[in-house]
Order: C-alpha cells, then structure tokens, then sequence
C-alpha cells in the first residue's frame, strides 16, 4: 500500500524523530512498570524499596538511550534503510543534525528519570 | 541553507491578460447572503479569528465580574452558584473558545500564504469546522445568562460533576459541548498537517520551512494525540451521567482520579498546543524586525519538536497532591525539568536574532508585545520550575500562586504574541495598517495592567488564598493584594479597548494593503489577492523576499509555477513533503452551502442531546449525515488531463493511494482514532490496577465463551477481506461497479455482525454494564467499536454509490482507497479489543 514517496516521506520523519519517540517509549514504560509492579507488589519490600524495578528501570533506560544513539551516530544509512532511499543533499544536514539534537535532548530527558528511580525509594507513598 | 537560482524563471511573461481575469472569476469571494457559503482561507479565517476574539472579550467580561467580587473580602456582588458558573465559563472560553480555535485561525489565515499555496488542502473542512465552533460556541457561552452554564469548573473533575452532586444540564452543556468542539479542532489540525506537509512551494523542503509552519505542524500533531484523550473523558463521563456505568464512581470500581489522568494527559500539551504556535510566530517577526535571519534556526526547531514531546509527560504535574507514589511523580516532575530546556533554546535564540540584527531591533508595536511576551513568559517558565518541584507543589497547590503562574504562561505564552500578530500582519487582510499610537497605548495598558493584575496573586497564594473560591473573609490581609489585581484587571481591559478601538478606525477587511511594510523576509509578503499569490514561486532560501529581491514582481507578472487556471477551477500545487518536489495539481472544491449545514446540524444534534430533545436531536444527526455525504459527493473530481505548470512541468490532475493528499488526512484521522482506543486501554487496565475486586472472574460474570469472540473476529477478517475483494473488482473508466457495490455491502454486513455478536455475547452472561467499573469498560469496548464500524457503513454506503453511478472505478477511486483504509484499521482495532476484552479477564482472573 505505501509507495515510494510516502515510504520516503514516512521513514524520514520516523528518522528526525527517532530520539523523541524512544523518550516516549521510556517513559511510558518507566510508568507502567512502576505503576504495576507496585501495585501487585512484585518485588517490594517493606520499606517501599524494589530492586528488581529499578532495575528494570534502568536496562530499560541504557537500551532505550542506545537505540537511538546508535542510530543518528550513522545517520545516513538509518535514514536510508527507513526511508528506503538517500536523502537530498540540501536536507541531510539539516534532518541528520536536528535528529542528533533531539537525540541529545530525549537522551537527557531520560537520564532525569532514571536518576529518579536511583535516588527514591521505588516504590513508597513518600509522605 | 540557501541554494542557487535557476536562471531561467518557469515561465515566461508577458502573460495573457485573461488569465488573471479567470483566477479572480474562479476565487471570488461570494457576495450577499453567499458569504456564508464562502471558503478561501481570508474570509474563513477572518471570520475564525473574529469568533475567537469576540470569545476572548466575552471571557475577559466575566473576569471583570469576578475580579470586582474578590475586589474585597466578605463580597457578595455575584452569588456563590453564578460565580461558579462564571469562572466555568470563563475558563472553558478562554481555552476551547478563544485560545486553541485562535491559533487554528491563524493556520487557516497564514499558512496558503506563507506557503504561497492558493488554499489550504480541504477548504470546506476549514469552514465546516469554523462554523460548527461558532454556532457551538455561542450556544455553549450563551448557558450563563440562563443559569444553565456548567459549575465544575473549566477541568469539571467528578465525582463533583457526577450527576449526584451536579444534577440538571448545567455539566451535560460542557461534555457535549466542548466534546463537539474538540472535533471541530481535529478537523482544523487535519486540515493544517496535510496543508503544510502536502502544499508547500516547490523547492520549500523542511529545512527552509518558516519555523511558523513547523510550530503549527507540531501544534496539529500534538492536538491529534491530545485530544482524544479529553474527547474518551467527556464521553465516559456523559455515558456515567446519562447511563449509570459506573466509570468514576468509586463504590462500584471507577476512579474519580481516571478522570484527571485523561483530562490533563489532554490538559497539559494543551499549554504547549497555544504557546507553540505563538512561540512560531514571534520566530517570525524578530527577523523582521531585527532586518537579520533568525539565529539557530534548527535548534529552534528542535526545540518546537523535543517541547511537543515532552509535554506529553507533564500531565501528572497537576496531580501531585492526589496521592500518586513517589517515584510516579518524579518522572514527571523530571520531564517538567526537561520541558524547560527546549524553552530556554527559543528564548536565548530570540535574544541573540535580535542582539545580530544588521540594524538595531526596530521597537514597533509588535516588537513591545514581543519584548512583553518574553518578560512575562519567562516569569511564568520560572514559576512552572518552581511548582514541577514536587515539594513546593504541596504547599502552592490550588493557591492563588498557580493563578498567577498559568496566567503568566498563557497570556504571556500566547496572548502578547497574539496582539504582536494583529500589528504585524494586519495588512494582508486590511487596507490599512493597524495604528502605531493607538497599538503603543494598548500595549502599555495591557503590560501593566497583566503585571498589576498577577503578579501580587503570586504573594495572595503564598498568604494561603485558596482558588476558586467567590470570596473570602476580610480580616485574613488579602484584601489590599486583591483590591489591586482588580484595578489591574481594569487596565488590562482599558487597553484591549484601544485595541479595539483601534480596529474600528482602521481595520479595513479586503486586498491592497501596503505591500510587505516591515521588509520581511516570508512568502505572506508577496502581492496577494483572492486567489493568493498570482504564480507559485520556486523557493530557494529561508528568506526568500530578501535573497531574491524581485521576486515579488516575477510572481506577480506570472512569471513562477501555475500562472493560470488549467483545469478551469480552484487547484494548487501539491508537492512531496520533505523536499517539496511538484506531484500534482489538486482541483479544490469552491463554495457550497453544504459543509454550513453539516456544521449546523452538527451543533444541533449535540446541543439538543444536551437538553434531552432524543427524537430532534437524531434528526439532526442524521441531516448532518446527509448533509456530508451531498457535501463529499461534489469532490473526487474525474482526472482533468496533465496540466502545464511551467518550467517544463507536467503535472497529473488526478492521483490516488498515498501519493494523494486524502490518504494522508485519512491517515491522520486513523492516528485520531487510535490515539482514542490508547486511552480506552489505558483507562482499562487503570481501572483494574484500582479495583481489581470487581473484575472477572472475582466480582463479575466472566467473559462468553470464547466461541463468541473467535466468530467475532472471524467476521471481522471476512469484512476486510470483502473490502480488499471490492478493491480488485473495481471496474474500468465508465463502467458500473455492481460487484464492488454487493462485495462492500457483505463487508458491512460482517462488520455490523461482528460488533453485534460481541456485545450479545455479553449480554447473555448477564454481565450489567451499571453494575460495576468493569462491566462498564467491557461495553465501552462494543460502543466504540460500534462508532468506528458505523462510520465505515456510512463510507461503504458512500462508496457503493458512486460504485452504482459509475463514479469510482480502478483509477477514480479515493473514495474506495479511504473507506478501504479505515475499515481496516476499524478491523485492526476491533481485534485488539476483542484480545483485552476476552483475553486479559482470562489471564488474570
């Protein structure tokens, strides 16, 4: 159903957002993990602390950070395998640095999180 | 960013003189009582903007009542149940009615013409959504001159809002209401992603878009995945009111907090939905006025896309005192610290624009409303820092203090720069321009009344005044705090009055305004007239007014892409949407009384639900159904040829699949849908981490047996597989499609069944949608499923039509290609309901 164009189209845009969509991910995930293991109490104790969340955590941080890093690090073949074709020489610079921004910019966003989930007790009310 | 020019133009002058005689023919704007049929973007989106401002000064009205009632303690000017009614009101306005539809307004208004398109893609959806927000809206407003106006506030949290402790219509007015109007903003935001992504001038790619394109790109896209959520709230909230299920009810396994998690993961991005747009037009007028390209162009655009993002993570920020666990709260309060970086990339990019201007920053009217939106908005990001630390949010919680500092974001985040762009771009729609005394007066005015009005309710919150209440003792020392945000209120109003003053004097509706008075560097500047610009010129640079400076005149003699008229009606170019290359000419619908009486029977149908008039109200339902259907059935014209749009360019007149701009608004509706079908999972699994008692197989019937949901989703494959059946037995040019037309009728029989089947399914396990949380969840399941599955009978109904009169075939067929699209996501989603519905019961109970 997707021609050329749009596949073009679609996997450049998927590209240049790549850092911003990884950082929805994780924090949808961080979310939901915290929000469910502490409701079952998997891996609680008593005094609110889960080792295996934050653990959880953050592996999930380290792989959800790598995988966008990784893929701006070589931009114009993740570009090229998304969209399925090389990009415009007067738009590479500008898609491939502002994907590095965001890269940059999600991948700190994330690292805030995370330095929640070392610093706090996973999984206590906390007043 | 610039590249070079071809030597040659596209075409070549001098042009026939009747071209430009047709092109007016064929643009013109109706006369009389047509008017109302009317839809170039001028006339739609000065008709857009004028609503939202006559919104923003009703709104503003009822702030100066409320402010006189807390002039000083122990008030009683206005009774408690109409100052709740008021601050509803005025909340509710100012978001749904003045600021998101203002900032749509300004997409229609500019974008044809800062991307020098003749329209924006779908004109009639512009105006379809413009009116259904008018009349809409003014009935909404209306309710609280008749004590019918909701109480809840503009947020409207159950369990205050359930009908045990809101009884009448008062909040109904607000759900279906504003429901309804948040349609009509998703189909504005439909119509601005496919305008800018899909009609760019060729050459224009993403790197040489104006920033404020991209911001209202990322507004759009940010109003396609936000508003969904608030549009579930609003319908689980009815469906409690109207029905009984029991969604926020905490006896029965709802959760009054579900309410608050939809409405703010909506509530939160809506902040950045105003500012950003506005952020986008300031980054368009500091290079103007400071005569110098704007500094750190994509990091500004980085910035507009890392703060969209992010501002989905924020929705928790104004549920900190609820309860929610620790480490829940600093995820969010650590997104609200990452929020404020992009911000502070824009700003510091503003500041150095204007210090590497060519010449000194030029202080005009627009420039002091900037200078003011900066100053302002900046002590607003640093109160939001402050109250995203979680601590400090429990002291300042519901205090005056958050008063102060969402209206230093939101009027100085939106409402300065709003001013700013009255000034600035008046004369594109005006004869005249805006006057610099009389704009220098309002702006002073408005500056030191906002600060006089705010600024001390930062100290009122601190000193322990709770919000939202309609008055409060005297002896408590706010009294003079308060005394004063009222005489600020006053010279706020004072200095919207000059502004309007000032429109009445000179704002003169209609073409030949000065001709680019402030040198700017955009397309919006070119010679314009009904038709937009005369050719569509072939874009090289940011600044294209500034590197070629003839420009102007090439486009105006005709001498760039599509001089004329070639298929003989309204079109434009579409182009590719990263790099802009030339890929057909689309033929645009012109004006028509249809998409009005879509818009009209729309509003009805909603607003007479809202008083209870079933019968009426189904009638205008299902005239606002016919209405749309006469509507579309004017559009997907039969292919016109090639057409020549010059510099050698032939363009097809006719595309279809995703090489078409309906396919990718189709799209974009699906993203809609499904951002939707997100929250109903969400709001399912929430409600079973809070009442995990009530669930099956513990506290409710368990699900059918799991023969009814395999039958279920076997109809469902079968539906799709009929509509990819009617799609290969599309017929030839001319030809009846008899066999699409019955394969689309057994498409829609296996849809309806499947939907049917899975709800008496239910209904035969005696599971009682009003007996608890879960049971309601479960229909909820059926009923949006049934929505979807209803608007893809009403398409396969449609396309059997044109299929019978011969008017879809194997090359005329976007009408198949969209219901095709939809049906399967409605099947794809369906599916996925079926797994959670008869699935997650099994795995947990």
């Amino acid at each position: 159903m997707i021609d050329i164009n749009a596949r073009y189209a679609i996997g450049t845009l998927i590209f240049l957002l790549l850092g911003p969509i990884a950082w929805g991910l994780h924090f949808g995930v961080l979310y939901g993990m915290q929000s469910s293991l502490c409701a079952l109490e998997i891996g609680s104790s008593a005094d609110g602390h889960n080792g295996l969340l934050t653990t959880l955590i953050l592996a999930t941080t380290l792989a959800l950070m790598a995988v966008p890093v990784l893929a701006v690090w070589n931009g114009r073949a993740t570009h090229g395998w998304l969209a399925g074709a090389p990009m415009a020489s007067d738009s590479a610079a500008f898609v491939i640095g502002a994907a590095r921004a965001l890269t940059a910019l999600s991948a700190l966003a994330m690292a805030y999180s995370a330095l929640a989930a070392v610093l706090l007790p996973a999984c206590a009310q906390m007043r | 960013m610039a590249a070079s020019y071809p030597d040659e133009r596209p075409n070549q002058g001098p042009r026939p003189e009747a071209e430009l005689a047709e092109l007016k023919r064929i643009w013109a704007t109706p006369g009389g009582w047509r008017i109302f049929t009317a839809v170039n973007n001028t006339v739609v989106g000065t008709l857009y903007m004028g609503a939202a401002f006559l919104f923003f000064v009703l709104a503003g009205i009822l702030a100066l009542v409320m402010r006189t009632q807390l002039a000083v303690g122990d008030n009683e000017l206005v009774s408690q149940n109409l100052y709740n009614q008021l601050f509803t009101v005025h909340g509710t306005t100012m978001m749904f009615l003045f600021a998101v539809p203002a900032v749509e307004a300004l997409g229609v208004l500019l974008l044809p013409q800062m991307l020098a398109a003749r329209d924006l893609p779908f004109p009639r959806l512009s105006a379809f959504a413009i009116w259904a927000y008018i009349i809409g809206g003014l009935v909404f407003f209306s309710t609280v001159f008749y004590d019918l106006a909701p109480k809840g506030g503009w947020f409207m949290y159950p369990p205050l809002t359930l009908s045990e402790y809101s009884p009448g219509d008062n909040a109904d007015f607000w759900l279906l209401g504003i429901g309804f109007i948040e349609i009509s903003a998703i189909a504005g935001a439909i119509e601005i992603i496919v305008g800018v992504l899909r009609t760019r001038p060729p050459g224009m790619s993403l790197a040489r878009m104006p920033i404020f394109a991209w911001s209202m790109l990322i507004f759009a896209g940010m109003i396609v995945f936000a508003f969904p959520a608030v549009i579930l709230a609003t319908m689980l909230l009815e469906v409690e009111r109207a029905f009984g299920w029991p969604f926020f009810t905490a006896s029965l396994g709802g959760d009054s907090l579900l309410w608050q998690h939809l409405f703010w993961f909506f509530g939160h991005p809506e902040v950045y939905i105003i500012f950003l747009p506005a952020a986008g037009l300031v980054s368009m007028m500091i290079p103007t006025m400071a005569q110098t390209p704007l500094v750190a162009y994509r990091l500004i655009v980085v910035a507009l896309i890392g703060t969209g993002f992010f501002s989905f993570g924020l929705w928790v920020h104004h549920m900190f005192t609820t309860g929610i666990p620790g480490l829940s709260l600093a995820f969010f309060s650590a997104a609200s610290m990452a929020v404020a970086i992009p911000s502070g990339i824009q700003v510091f990019a503003w500041i150095a624009t204007m210090a590497a201007g060519r010449e000194r920053f030029r202080i005009t009217v627009p420039s002091l409303f900037i200078l003011g939106f900066i100053f302002i908005f900046v002590l607003g990001g640093l109160t939001g820092v402050m109250v995203a630390v979680v601590p400090f949010n429990f002291q300042a919680h519901d205090s005056y203090f958050i008063v102060a500092h969402f209206h230093y974001v939101l009027v100085g985040g939106m409402v300065f720069p709003l001013f700013a762009t009255f000034y600035y771009w008046a004369p594109l729609i005006s004869r005249n321009m805006l006057s610099e005394r009389l704009g220098r007066w309002a702006f002073w005015l408005m500056f030191l009344g906002f600060n006089t009005t705010f600024f001390p309710m930062h100290f009122t919150g601190l000193s322990g005044m709770p919000r939202r209440v309609w008055t409060y003792p005297s002896n408590l020392g706010w009294d003079l705090l308060n005394t004063i945000s009222t005489v600020g209120a006053f010279v706020i109003a004072a200095g919207v009055l000059v502004f309007i003053i000032d429109l009445a004097r000179n704002f003169r509706f209609g073409e030949g305004g000065p001709e680019n008075p402030w040198n700017a560097g955009t397309l919006e500047f070119l010679p314009n007239d009904v038709y937009s610009t005369r050719s569509i010129p072939h874009v090289t640079s940011r600044e294209p007014l500034w590197d070629q400076p003839n420009l102007a005149r090439e486009v105006e003699q005709g001498l760039h892409y599509l001089p004329n008229a070639p298929t003989g009606g309204r079109e434009t170019i579409v182009t590719s949407p990263i790099e802009a290359t030339p890929q057909y000419v689309i033929q645009m619908p012109g004006p028509s009384w249809t998409h009005l009486a879509a818009a009209a029977f729309t509003a009805a149908f909603f607003l007479l639900l809202t008083i209870k008039q079933v019968e009426i109200a189904l009638t205008c339902g299902l005239l606002a159904i016919v209405s749309c259907i006469v509507w579309s059935w004017q559009l997907d014209r039969p292919d016109a040829g090639e057409v020549d749009i010059g510099g050698g360019i032939r363009l097809p007149t006719y595309v279809s699949g995703p090489m078409s701009h309906s396919w990718w608004a189709m799209v974009i509706l699906m993203l809609v849908a499904a951002a939707l079908y997100i929250s109903y999972f969400f709001s399912y699994l929430y409600l079973w981490t809070v009442s995990p008692a009530v669930w099956a197989y513990a506290g409710s019937p368990g699900p059918p047996a799991l023969i009814v949901p395999l039958s279920a989703a076997g109809l469902l494959l079968v539906s799709a597989g009929l509509v990819w059946l009617a799609g290969k037995a599309l017929p030839s040019a001319g030809q009846i499609g008899w066999q699409s037309a019955l394969l689309l009728l057994g498409a829609g029989a296996a849809l309806i069944g499947a939907i049917v089947l899975e709800v008496l399914g239910h209904l035969g396990t005696r599971l009682d949608p009003a007996a608890s949380a879960y049971g309601a969840m479960v229909y909820m399941a059926g009923v949006l499923a049934g929505q979807a599955g209803f608007a893809c009978v009403i398409m396969m109904a449609f396309a059997m039509g044109r299929a019978l009169t011969g008017q879809l075939n194997a090359v005329r067929r976007v009408t198949y290609d969209n219901c095709a699209l939809f049906t399967y996501y409605t099947v794809v989603q369906t599916l996925i309901g079926l797994l959670l519905i008869h699935g997650f019961p099994r795995l947990v109970g």
